[in-house]
């Protein structure tokens, strides 16, 4: 199993990983952390596994994965103002449906 | 004994990823889900990508870090939902369980089979590579051969910042400890900033023929103006709101103008001329670091207390 492959199957550790954060938390934040690792997760399949079809670097996913860092970075900081906002408004991290009748 | 080095790498990302999740102070998640972004860094050396080793070390940890960090202060105040883990329902769990193990389980039967690559992109990518005026093949992806997919994500880093400044006009309660009063940071900033100015124009300049360019160089000058602004050196351009949304634009206006000059040739918008291909990605490259770094110090900036509506109407 060529290292390539091996950090593919762990892109889809963290990919698994980041659903099961998704869906268990009801907090917001700990709802982006789970997010962001979903998206990382997908960077490393998308390079890793183009990467051991072919044996050797491949520029393309890299150039690819560099535009999607960036986009992540945008949409977490976005994300961020958005949760701020709610909790400056509701003083609550949690969405209202998620709260429960406690 | 390369693959226990990768496997160990593996374990240990999986290991962060599950603390950064399941640690019961969110303060301490934030610290594991950043250490996670360092570790990625080292995996993506492992993978031959040293360009996205840079970008993850400077954006994905340090930025995105600096972001939740952020937050998470500003929730404390704010809000008062407990940041711990609280107690968790039963349905939910199994929901969660049964959801991350199916997807690792297609993932992971969907990888198994080899996939044969259809059209061998990265031949035509080495073939054009001396045309392009660059010599780092990513560069010339980023910025010649798929140079749509840059331009427009600097369009969404703009509107993200656009968003983002609408929403700002908000109550938030002011954080009471605005900066950090110290004046040793202080001194070694004013020593430091010509160095990481530098650093970020090299980054830039080195981005031509080895691993670098414009998103790394600029996350580098946005690091430097979050330690200049948690100093106290308040900049006033940032308090002035055309000078605030007009380094936002100033990237993307330029990469758009210096796009369409070659239609004034009958050329196609973004198709450069071989001759001067490296003086027109330089000059689109140095436009979008200051943008860059600009953006997101703006998104770091535009979440602390002082709106700037409050400024012009007392």
């Amino acid at each position: 199993m060529s290292s390539y492959l091996i950090f593919a199957y762990g892109g889809v550790g963290l990919c698994g990983i980041g659903v099961f954060g998704f869906i268990l938390h009801t907090h917001l934040l700990r709802r982006l952390i789970a997010f962001n690792l979903l998206g990382s997760g997908t960077f490393l399949i998308l390079v890793g596994l183009s990467q051991s079809g072919r044996g050797e670097a491949d520029y393309i996913p890299q150039a690819l994965v560099l535009t999607g860092i960036v986009v992540a970075v945008a949409a977490t900081a976005l994300a961020l103002v958005l949760i701020r906002r709610w909790a400056a408004l509701t003083q609550h991290a949690t969405l209202p449906e998620d709260q429960g009748p406690s | 004994m390369n693959e226990l080095i990768d496997l160990t790498l593996v374990c240990i990302l999986l290991g962060l990823a599950s603390l950064s999740l399941f640690t019961q102070s969110l303060f301490r998640a934030v610290m594991f889900f950043i250490l996670l972004g360092l570790i990625l860094a080292l995996v993506w050396i492992r993978l031959d990508a040293p360009d996205i080793a840079l970008a993850e070390a400077a954006i994905g940890a340090g930025i995105t870090g600096i972001l939740l960090l952020d937050a998470l202060a500003h929730l404390r105040a704010t809000s008062n939902t407990p940041p711990q883990l609280r107690q968790l329902k039963q349905p939910r769990f199994w929901l969660a369980l049964i959801s991350g193990a199916g997807v690792i389980l297609l993932l992971a039967l969907a990888i198994s089979e080899p996939l044969a690559p259809a059209v061998a992109l990265d031949l035509q990518v080495s073939e054009n590579l001396t045309n392009s005026g660059v010599t780092h093949p990513i560069t010339a992806i980023l910025l010649n051969f798929r140079s749509y997919d840059t331009l427009l994500e600097v369009a969404v880093l703009v509107l993200a910042a656009l968003v983002a400044v609408t929403l700002r006009q908000s109550d938030e309660h002011p954080v009471v400890n605005e900066y950090l009063p110290n004046p040793l940071l202080h001194a070694c900033l004013k020593l430091f900033f010509p160095m990481i100015f530098l650093v970020s124009m090299y980054l830039l300049w080195a981005g031509a023929a080895q691993p670098g360019g414009a998103f790394q160089a600029g996350a580098v000058l946005a690091a430097a103006f979050v330690l200049f602004y948690l100093v106290g050196l308040k900049t006033q351009l940032a308090q002035n709101d055309i000078y605030l949304k007009g380094g936002w634009i100033f990237g993307l206006a330029l990469f758009v103008l210096v796009g369409s000059m070659p239609l004034l040739y009958g050329q196609p918008f973004l198709t450069y001329p071989d001759s001067q291909a490296g003086i027109f990605i330089l000059l689109i490259e140095l436009g979008l670091t200051l943008s860059i770094g600009w953006i997101l110090f703006s998104m770091f900036l535009l979440s602390q207390s002082s709106p700037l509506q409050k400024k012009d109407s007392p």
